[in-house]
């Protein structure tokens, strides 16, 4: 009878043969360590996304729980500026936690961060991108409505809510030129980016998430 | 601007009067969530069977260890004592229960209890009813979920593993029966049987999507936000739904004792739910599951004579 490792290696070598057979778009294996449980998947993101011609590398570590437990997956040296990952490279994504289901895969996980990036495209575009900037005004109540927001929220919001308005000042001091470089960074993490980073443990698993925003 | 990502609440950078009414941290919720599950962590995944006789002393004593396996300390539930000071209606019911059952079998409470009941019970008949024609039967419809799931676009090739675990308890054919037990209580093959009847149903409600989807769409938006929420992953409760789907996929009745305060005409109020193909065979067995808010036993009820 099989036991727990058996059905922990038997699983993972099949999912590495295939992902390295057939791996879907943008998604390539790496490297993976002797015993299976760290493996590096390289992104590589689509023509059109944002982040078009940009590559990046994720860590998965699976634990001998796999798959009935989820794989911890991480962005590792270089970390992509997106509204759901922090500078950390934690991952706010449902599937890698409360979501998980051993029906999917690490190729499958991998392409859903993957889709996750490509889907940011045209709300980052049609929002902030340095390249078409909105009018000055619009930006200014933006930064405004979002400074209130966050001071309304908690007291812990507030010590946020601070680092935003001095960087709204900081905007809208700037002259137009600076102020399109300064945005696009305050919007594009995640609104709480400084204090989880500042504060999460060492595993994005070992933090309770909560997903209200599918929208990207 | 996106919502809202995780909780972090932790340390208060601003240090000072806010950290006061600040709320717990990450760390913190975590602990306090572990602290509170470890007691249940520690029972089995599957206990033994205990009869209510056994029960029916109020003063609820911890019971010696006297049957079972060795090196197994199973729970005994104590239906009396948990319900002592509770309401007549209880009382009436467990009285009830007392008199048409011949015991209970409890099952960890870690959200997949109703899976899990499910499955050991199911085992249990295949494997009372050798020789009989429902056992060809069922196992027949137990192998057509394999070309379910390629069907509803499942990846059998990963799943083998999950699918050979669920066969290998249904074709457990040893004479003593308390083995069946012993492996639904080895972790990663509980699991693993709670997991491959967690995708079939999902399989079941893609395919049967006209049957289910209204069901859903109150609270979800689409049935496959309902699958990827409440049906495939681990340790979330399960609803009608569920067992509506699991009585059609393996054709058979499930039947579910309340144990709540409603109250019951005669002795205990029962939920029947019966497959939409029954088994076209004779004596086919009936699942019986013991219900309480938010959870899921196996009940054992004396055989009709």
């Amino acid at each position: 009878m099989a036991t727990g490792s058996a059905l922990f290696n038997k699983r993972v070598k099949k999912e590495l043969a295939e992902l390295q057979a057939r791996p879907p778009t943008g998604v390539s294996l790496k490297s993976f360590n002797d015993s299976l449980n760290c493996i590096i998947v390289r992104l590589d993101c689509s023509d059109d996304s944002v982040y078009k011609g940009e590559s990046y590398f994720l860590r998965v570590s699976l634990d001998s729980s796999y798959p009935l437990s989820s794989p911890e997956v991480v962005f590792i040296e270089t970390v992509p500026i997106h509204p759901h990952i922090y500078s950390n490279g934690h991952i706010c994504l449902s599937i890698l936690y409360d979501q998980w289901s051993p029906a999917l895969t690490v190729g499958s996980v991998c392409l859903s961060i993957l889709s996750m990036l490509s889907s940011c495209t045209k709300k980052v575009l049609r929002r902030i991108c340095p390249a078409s900037p909105l009018p000055p005004a619009v930006l200014d109540h933006a930064l405004q409505l979002m400074v209130l927001r966050l001071l309304s929220a908690s007291p812990v919001a507030a010590a946020v809510a601070a680092l935003a308005a001095a960087a709204a000042a900081a905007v809208i001091a700037a002259p137009n030129s600076d102020r399109r470089m300064l945005t696009p960074k305050l919007q594009e993490r995640p609104h709480d980016n400084d204090i989880y980073v500042a504060t999460s443990r060492k595993s994005p698993k070992d933090t309770s998430w909560s997903f209200h925003d599918d929208s990207v | 601007m996106s919502d809202t990502q995780a909780t972090t609440n932790a340390a208060d950078p601003a240090g000072g009067a806010a950290a006061a009414d600040a709320r717990p941290s990450d760390e913190e919720i975590l602990r306090y969530e572990r602290q509170i599950k470890a007691g249940e962590m520690e029972m089995p995944l599957v206990g033994d069977m205990v009869g209510f006789q056994r029960l029916h002393e109020a003063s609820a004593q911890p019971e010696a260890a006297d049957q079972g396996l060795a090196g197994v300390a199973p729970a005994q539930p104590k239906l009396t004592g948990e319900y002592e000071n509770g309401l007549p209606v209880y009382m009436d019911k467990i009285d009830h229960l007392k008199k048409t059952c011949l015991g209970m079998r409890s099952v960890r409470k870690d959200g997949n209890c109703f899976y899990r009941a499910f499955g050991f019970r199911l085992a249990e008949l295949v494997w009372e009813n050798r020789g009989l024609p429902w056992h060809r039967a069922v196992l027949e419809r137990a192998t057509a979920t394999k070309a379910l799931m390629t069907t509803m676009g499942y990846d059998m090739s990963i799943l083998e593993d999950f699918w050979e675990k669920f066969e290998e308890v249904l074709k457990f054919d040893k004479e003593d029966r308390s083995e069946l037990a012993t492996s639904f209580r080895t972790e990663y093959i509980s699991d693993t049987v709670v997991c491959y009847l967690r995708l079939i149903t999902a399989a079941l409600l893609k395919r049967d999507r006209d049957l289910y989807e209204a069901f859903v769409l109150d609270s979800y938006p689409t049935l496959e936000s309902f699958i990827g929420e409440c049906v495939e992953p681990m340790n979330v409760e399960s609803d009608q739904i569920h067992i509506v789907a699991m009585s059609n996929i393996f054709g058979i009745d499930i039947r579910i004792a309340n144990l709540d305060s409603t109250r019951a005409e005669k002795g205990i109020n029962f939920h029947e739910i019966s497959p939409m193909e029954p088994m076209q065979v004779d004596q086919s067995p009936i699942i019986t599951l013991l219900y309480r808010p938010g959870h899921y036993d196996v009940l054992y009820p004396r055989p009709i004579v």
